[in-house]
């Protein structure tokens, strides 16, 4: 038994852990927590309790390049964006969704909002575009998951294509895969759904997470689905066959956040108790685990590579944003 | 009136209606008789209105309450408490021994408080409040005048508020600090309309918990005590970010936070929660700015 635990103990170390530099910190970038960040190629879109958005530009200096007042009069808790940066769309505290476009001018604007009809039970709660914003996908408070052609707007009205139904426990979490044919949610009732987008069908019920999901994420290559929350725990899922083939234990509080790497090789994971951890997809181990402070991290995200390699963004209760980048000849 | 309080969800005791407008009910047999023909047509109990018989606030404490008629209370005579009732004008609060007021959300917190170790601090030096839920107007107004300076008490002991994590709890905070703006129309139309202003607002109360710090080692923990919010939680939470004092720009910011985490997070604990700690809630108080008072005050008093 001693040998099994000492064996186990051995393999983070040769598997050569990674070193992440803070590269730069944005102190109060906005006046209160923030909840959601939504990288472009260039800049970094984020929101908070306060009803601004934030755009600081993260290839120079961080600057702040425009500040979209009144975006969400009750605060914003969910941002995405698309690749290429043409496209963003925003979901606010009052259970509204904003679409926001970067135009010739070069700034953000608003295009328009999502709504569903009065009455309707259940707010607008985790969106997610695919990577060239055509696709969005926003869950709902009644579990349903909606989903919007973006590139089809009549008189501002957006068309919802397609309506996914769920068990009727809250959507906390979605995301839509990165070519767009794949969407997967996470329920407060640890519910995990997979569907294909191109078929309309749900392909997988996800067991494996009894407890809330609030976050998700798909590899770049539709291979895999990680999803993780109140259990601690990541759980990842070939996305074929449904089967769940690692879990990733490290975490010692709510996990709140989720993102593969560009090329798939690392999973990014922030949680409630102010950690932040980079995990090897190859060896299904932690490489890197930061933590400032113990209060919590909402939201973690890589940026494009600039040549210097891997680079990541974090925000959360402390009110800043942080830029890392690995350490070069680490 | 009723409608009121149902749409509102706000419970009022009879007296709380007769006082609203005194000039026309005449006397409390009015309201009493009306109320009872209500409940009557619509087939209803009392309760189902949203009124109550009787005075709903306790108050327990080292003062003693003296009425203009030459009688006196202990405020710790018994540990249960005593009913908070309409105070005369003559009638007046001796509380010289109070170094805090602690208002507490539940009857089961306030009487936990009074069978612990609690009860020495509460019977010395402090004095507890607990309305059952959304208080009445007689609580509010006896709170009001025990916190208000005045040429008796120009330095009136601070107000602590410990209440649910959930929207309710901090509505509950914010009608007690800054009273129902509904109510508080009303209660000055009609204090104009009969001389008396009636004043509930109680604003020095601090906001002592539950505040989602405190759900940290439940969170990492066994999760214990944390429910998941309601639909009806959810949009009364909606509701209220866009109202004073918990709107953007508005006068308690971090209600604001908390009330945006709580439904991020989509948890809400009761009170209860800080009794599964070691020492459970009268040790967690003692370690709050509270605990801390009377030996404050006791070194004030030997500088000055």
């Amino acid at each position: 038994m001693c040998f099994a635990a000492s064996f186990q103990l051995d393999r983070p170390l040769r598997c050569a852990s990674k070193q992440y530099l803070t590269t730069h910190t944005i102190d109060n970038a906005h006046p209160t927590d923030i909840f959601a960040l939504a990288p472009t190629q260039t800049s970094v879109l984020s929101g908070s309790g306060a009803s601004s958005l934030a755009i600081h530009e993260c290839t120079g200096d961080f600057a702040l390049t425009q500040t979209l007042t009144g975006a969400h009069k009750l605060g914003t808790h969910h941002l995405t964006a698309a690749a290429d940066g043409t496209v963003a769309v925003s979901a606010g505290f009052g259970g509204e969704v904003n679409v926001w476009v970067f135009d010739e001018s070069q700034t953000w604007k608003s295009k328009g909002s999502l709504t569903e009809g009065k009455g309707k039970v259940g707010e607008l709660w985790a969106v997610s575009l695919s990577e060239n914003g055509q696709l969005l996908a926003a869950t709902a408070y009644d579990g349903s998951i909606s989903m919007w052609d973006m590139s089809k707007v009549q008189e501002g009205v957006y068309t919802k294509i397609r309506e996914y139904e769920t068990k009727g426990s809250f959507g906390m979490s979605v995301a839509v895969s990165r070519d767009g044919r794949f969407t997967a949610s996470g329920h407060e009732n640890g519910g995990l759904y997979l569907f294909n987008n191109e078929s309309g069908r749900m392909l997988h019920s996800l067991p494996g997470l009894i407890k809330p999901v609030r976050t998700v994420a798909f590899s770049p290559e539709n291979t895999l689905l990680a999803a993780a929350g109140d259990s601690m725990v990541i759980a990842l899922y070939d996305v074929s066959c449904g089967e769940q083939v690692a879990n990733l234990t490290g975490h010692n509080s709510w996990i709140m956040s989720l993102d593969f790497s560009s090329t798939g090789e690392w999973l990014l994971s922030s949680s409630y108790d102010g950690k932040v951890k980079i995990w090897g997809m190859e060896t299904r181990v932690c490489v890197a685990t930061h933590g400032e402070s113990d209060k919590p991290v909402w939201c973690a995200k890589w940026l494009p590579r600039l040549g210097r390699g891997e680079q990541f963004v974090v925000a959360g209760e402390n009110q800043s944003i942080s830029f890392y980048r690995e350490a070069s000849g680490g | 009136m009723i409608h009121e309080t149902l749409t509102q969800s706000i419970v009022l005791t009879k007296r709380d209606l007769y006082y609203r407008d005194p000039a026309l009910f005449e006397n409390q047999e009015t309201v009493d008789r009306y109320v009872d023909s209500i409940a009557r047509t619509f087939g209803v109990t009392r309760s189902l209105l949203n009124i109550s018989a009787t005075a709903k606030g306790l108050v327990v404490g080292a003062f003693t309450l003296q009425r203009g008629d030459g009688t006196s209370i202990e405020g710790c005579s018994s540990r249960s408490g005593i009913l908070i009732t309409a105070l005369a004008p003559e009638d007046t609060i001796e509380m010289s021994m109070v170094r805090w007021i602690l208002v507490v959300e539940k009857d089961a917190t306030f009487r936990a408080l009074v069978e612990s170790p609690f009860w020495a601090e509460i019977s010395q030096e402090g004095m507890l409040i607990s309305a059952k839920g959304y208080p009445d107007i007689l609580t509010r107004q006896f709170l009001h005048l025990a916190s208000t300076p005045s040429p008796t008490r120009p330095n009136p002991p601070p107000v602590y508020g410990l209440f649910d994590y959930d929207p309710d709890g901090l509505a509950i905070l914010n009608t007690y600090k800054y009273s129902s703006a509904n109510l508080q129309h009303e209660s000055a139309v009609n204090g104009a309309a009969t001389g008396q202003l009636i004043a509930l607002e109680c604003s020095s109360m601090r906001w002592l918990g539950v505040r989602s710090s405190a759900l940290q080692p439940a969170i990492t923990g066994d999760q214990h005590g944390l429910l998941p919010l309601t639909p009806r939680d959810r949009r009364k939470a909606t509701l209220m970010l866009n109202r004073e004092p918990f709107c953007q720009g508005g006068s308690e910011p971090e209600w604001r936070r908390e009330l945006q985490k709580m439904l991020m997070l989509n948890i809400k604990a009761e009170i209860q929660i800080l009794e599964e700690r070691e020492g459970g809630l009268s040790e967690w108080l003692m370690e709050q700015e509270l605990g801390d008072l009377g030996f404050e005050s006791l070194f004030e008093d030997e500088v000055t």
